[in-house]
């Protein structure tokens, strides 16, 4: 049985990794990685996400030297200092993300569902939905997420499908974009925007075991980044490269030019629900985990206190910038700097700690047998 | 001395000024009668009751030992006894009493409630016990026949029984007419200890249960569930004969689950009944039927049932425990037990699955499922059960597998038309108007032109009356029921349109949404939506999409944190576990090879992969193929 508290499977694992991965699409980044990298985004998106799946075979590694959750691994390898420093910026990481994204699809929300509607509502009424998911706990999440998210991907496909009228194949030449190398080089930056594809690191005691949390976290990743370029690369086929990097909002713009007949030509406002669930899943998802982990970071007995307080502080970080300009080049910043540094940094760090550990151990055991 | 001006005075007095009328004051029930009356009972307890009541029991003791002594003095003639095994046997009896006379036990019995005593060998304590117990003479329902048995010595008892809740001819052939004719032949003169109730039991009683009860607790148990207790003097425990007969409601149709296929049997009041009706639909040895009794004052008995080899005993276990710790002091319902021992009872969304149904208990029961029933009611509640499994009907096993996977289908859309419709409606006609098409668009338009209130209103209007409609047909008795709700339906429906008071459109939505619901076969469960409906309405008018999607998404979310008795309640979905091909999707009865995982049944295999074990077998007739 896979339901019992404290106890996810695959499929749960996979539900949260993706859930993760998966707003984004519904938010100008695809836009953005046609502008950084032309046609080469949509196998630019896998690039950025092989990084991610190398850190969780890193973490695969370190696991099994040191069983635990982020923190507590942290503090067996880096001590109590380096384990504060390691939760703050993963707090920080979590916190910064729901904000940006519950700004973003705040300010989507605006343009396309309730323009008369007062920007700071739905920022608040966003939270609040986000803080009542959170409040209903883990478990709560990954199971709707899973129930959710199947539904949500076919109406993605569906819309993409619909599409078809609108493909053109020349709009991919040349697959290279500005180069191969330029290409890549771009992938490896933006890597930090699948930070998320770690989310189980910090909650590996509640998967089963190990294999579990490796092919949660991999199916999970490989799934979200499939979706991910295969909306940009029908995007960039429908779009063609100088309209798409211009598009503020991908989907909703190719939800807007499916027709199927007279009778059903104006959908987008049905694509709504879908976007509205997936957005608010991740932010929820963000809010509970940065909350989790400053639960475990000052050993607190409950986290459930700490939601609204939490709450309150993302929605008031999504209401600093000024404008949703400021938002986006943030978030694009945010991401090619201190995401992946943050992905490659602690990765690396704990692999090493891990691995001199091992090697002490392994040493300490050879001598106590010369003995 | 009365004078002109006097009378005049008195006239006008008389004629102007207000008198009241001679009439007894009404009745209005005191504030504080609650603490007069605690305190009268902390006075009644604390100064002399205690003593008074020694006093008393001392008292009937004695009186008993005068007339032990007088007994023996008339059979003392000239130094000689003249019967002296009847002295022997009352001398036996003295020494009975004696025990109770210590100074331990009657502190005890004086400070104790009557339902707290042990039963008494003294005949006139235990009568004094049951008048306090059974609040006598006020009480008429309880009667208590004094008679004699024909032994040697006579021995006086009495018996104790609720009218109406005996069976008189059993009480008359199988209790009065042993006791009273036949205990003579029996019984030996000196068996006159405890036992005699033993031979009683064994050679007279010709009942199919009879027990001993040697506290009052048991024997008010017995006399309350229509048992008749028998005392005798000098006999320090009852004898409870199972003389029930209270007239019950016989097995009937099903009223709210009927099917065109399948049993057509339905539950009734009687606890036995009902615990008979599921054991003939299972029969099996393994089927264990465990009796437990809720309430203080009412001590209402629950069976709960499973198949020992099957339910796992951790889940059986800990339904026991929830029901043995409900401390009330009246269950009346099943579903207030349900509420008493589930693990959301503020959630709308029923956690037991609700039937009349013998048949749909047995199926459930054969799964690994519990299930418990409550005295003098006729539905069960079976537990663990999943969301999905309230979308499943009675029949749907009757029929084929490609048949019942459409109807559930059709019934998951029901709940969906019925949560979402009027909502959508509400949402699509504020914020997003653009969704419709144009033609549609204008049509709606132009019916809502001369309809004075905006959507939301006209679509509380109609729920309003909807419901009002749907409550009021189903207070109404009989067929007029039915006749009235669709006739108001009709005439109210039809008056609004005409009135411009709602669009037409809006009676097709609430007509459509309120027929959706009554497709889910479970009434709890409707219920849940029909009110969470209105919660959408509010969040489709506020927020349109917007506020619909974030409905759903928190109820999805709370459908899936919520557990039936430990089991999760989106099982086999979410989380995912085996499921069987009996989720929404049924597959063929022969290919449904397992019980479903989430109840983690000790036997989780309930039939091999080929259960059609005569395709494997040539058949031993038939015409030949050349």
């Amino acid at each position: 049985m896979s339901y019992q508290p404290g106890r996810m499977g695959i499929a749960e694992g996979m539900a949260l990794v993706f859930i993760m991965l998966f707003p984004r699409i519904f938010l100008t980044t695809p836009a953005n990685a046609i502008a950084a990298v032309t046609t080469a985004a949509w196998w630019v998106v896998i690039v950025s996400g092989l990084p991610v799946i190398l850190a969780i075979f890193a973490w695969i590694y370190i696991f099994r030297q040191t069983p635990g959750d982020l923190f507590s691994v942290s503090e067996k390898l880096l001590g109590r200092v380096g384990a504060w420093l390691v939760t703050v910026a993963a707090i920080m990481v979590f916190f910064i993300d729901a904000a940006l994204v519950l700004r973003q699809f705040a300010e989507n929300t605006l343009l396309t569902a309730l323009p008369q509607v007062e920007f700071s509502f739905i920022v608040g009424w966003y939270t609040l939905i986000a803080a009542l998911g959170a409040l209903l706990g883990l478990e709560a999440l990954a199971r709707g997420t899973y129930l959710l998210f199947p539904m949500s991907v076919m109406g993605l496909i569906l819309v993409l499908l619909l599409l078809a009228p609108y493909y053109d194949v020349y709009n991919l030449t040349p697959w290279r974009g500005y180069g191969l190398l330029a290409s890549l080089q771009t992938g490896i930056l933006q890597s930090g925007i699948n930070i998320s594809g770690l989310i189980l690191v910090i909650v590996s005691p509640a998967m089963q075991n190990i294999q579990t949390f490796k092919w949660a976290s991999i199916f999970g990743v490989t799934s979200g980044l499939f979706i991910k370029s295969l909306t940009l690369f029908i995007f960039t086929m429908v779009f063609g490269v100088a309209t798409a990097s211009e598009k503020t909002l991908p989907f909703f713009e190719m939800s807007r030019l499916v027709y199927i007949n007279r009778y059903f030509q104006r959908i987008e406002a049905l694509f709504i629900i879908l976007w509205v669930i997936g957005g608010l899943l991740g932010i929820s998802l963000g809010l509970y985990m940065g909350t989790f982990l400053i639960t475990r970071l000052l050993k607190l007995p409950a986290l459930q206190p700490l939601i609204p307080l939490s709450a309150y502080i993302v929605a008031q970080m999504a209401m600093v910038p000024p404008d949703i300009a400021t938002v986006i080049r943030l978030d694009n910043y945010l991401i090619s700097h201190f995401y992946t540094a943050t992905l490659f940094i602690i990765t690396l760090v704990l692999l090493i700690a891990a691995f001199v550990k091992s090697k002490k151990r392994r040493l300490q055991h050879v001598s106590s047998y010369d003995n | 001395m009365e004078t002109i001006f006097s009378k005049s005075f008195n006239y006008l007095k008389k004629l102007l000024v207000y008198t009241p009328s001679c009439t007894p004051p009404p009745f209005v029930l005191d504030d504080q009668s609650d603490q007069k009356q605690a305190l009268d009972n902390i006075h009644e307890k604390t100064d002399l009751a205690g003593p008074t009541e020694q006093l008393q029991i001392l008292l009937r003791q004695a009186k008993h030992a005068k007339d032990v002594l007088e007994a023996i003095s008339t059979n003392l003639k000239e130094g000689h006894l003249i019967n002296p095994t009847q002295i022997k046997t009352l001398l036996k009896k003295l020494e009975e009493n004696k025990a109770e006379t210590s100074p331990v036990r009657l502190a005890y019995d004086a400070a104790s409630q009557p339902e707290d005593r042990e039963v008494s060998a003294l005949l006139a304590e235990n009568y004094t016990i049951l008048k306090k117990l059974y609040k006598l003479p006020q009480n008429k329902d309880i009667v208590i026949r004094n008679l004699t048995l024909p032994l040697s010595p006579p021995l006086k008892a009495i018996i104790v029984f609720l009218d109406g809740m005996v069976d008189s001819k059993t009480l008359n052939l199988a209790v009065l007419q042993p006791l009273m004719f036949f205990s003579a032949d029996h019984i030996q003169v000196d068996n006159i200890s405890k036992t005699l109730t033993t031979t009683l039991i064994e050679e007279c009683l010709p009942a199919n249960q009879v027990n001993k009860a040697v506290d009052y607790k048991s024997v008010q148990h017995g006399i309350n569930s229509g048992d008749t207790a028998l005392f005798i003097d000098g006999v320090p425990e009852a004898v409870l004969i199972n003389t029930k007969g209270m007239i019950r409601r016989g097995v009937d149709r099903p009223m709210t689950e009927q099917t065109v296929r399948g049993s057509q049997a339905a539950f009734s009041e009687g606890l036995r009944i009902n615990t008979a009706l599921i054991r003939a639909t299972l029969k099996s040895s393994d089927l264990v039927t465990e009796i437990l009794s809720i309430g203080k004052r009412t001590n209402t008995s629950c069976a709960i049932m499973y198949v020992e080899s099957l339910a796992n005993p951790t889940l059986v276990a800990e339904i026991r425990r929830r029901i043995k710790g409900v401390t009330t002091d009246f269950m009346g319902d099943i579903g207030s037990l349900q509420q008493f021992i589930e693990d959301h009872p503020g959630n709308l969304f029923p956690q037991a699955l609700s039937t009349e149904r013998p048949d749909r208990v047995a199926v459930h029961l054969a799964e690994g499922r519990v299930a418990f029933i409550l005295d003098g009611i006729p539905f069960a509640h079976i537990v663990p059960v999943s969301f999905f499994t309230f979308f499943h009907s009675a029949e749907d096993f009757s029929f084929k597998a490609i048949a019942s996977t459409g109807l559930r289908i059709l019934r998951i859309v029901a709940a969906f038309i019925t949560l979402l419709l009027p909502s959508l409606y509400l949402a699509i006609n504020y914020f997003h108007q653009e969704a419709l098409p144009t033609e549609i668009t204008l049509a709606v338009a132009g019916a809502r032109e001369r309809v004075p209130f905006p959507a939301f209103i006209e679509i509380i209007l109609m729920e309003f009356s909807f419901e009002l409609i749907r409550e009021g047909g189903l207070r109404i008795p009989g067929v007029l029921g039915s006749t009235i709700g669709i006739v108001g339906a009709l005439i109210l429906g039809q008056a609004a349109v005409t009135a411009n008071i709602v669009s037409p459109i809006v009676v097709i939505i609430i007509a459509l949404a309120g027929l959706a619901s009554f497709a889910i076969p479970d009434f709890q469960m409707a219920l849940a939506f029909r009110a969470i409906r209105f919660l959408f309405l509010l969040l489709a008018a506020g927020l349109g999409l917007v506020g619909v999607a974030s409905g759903l998404l928190l109820l999805v979310l709370l459908l899936c944190s919520m557990k039936s008795f430990g089991v999760p309640y989106m099982v086999p979905i979410a989380p995912r576990v085996e499921s069987n091909l009996d989720v929404i999707v049924r597959g063929p009865v022969f290919h449904q090879e397992k019980r479903p995982d989430g109840l983690n049944a000790q036997d989780s295999i309930r039939q091999p992969a080929i259960s059609r074990e005569w395709e494997l077998e040539k058949p031993s007739e038939g015409q030949k193929k050349p």
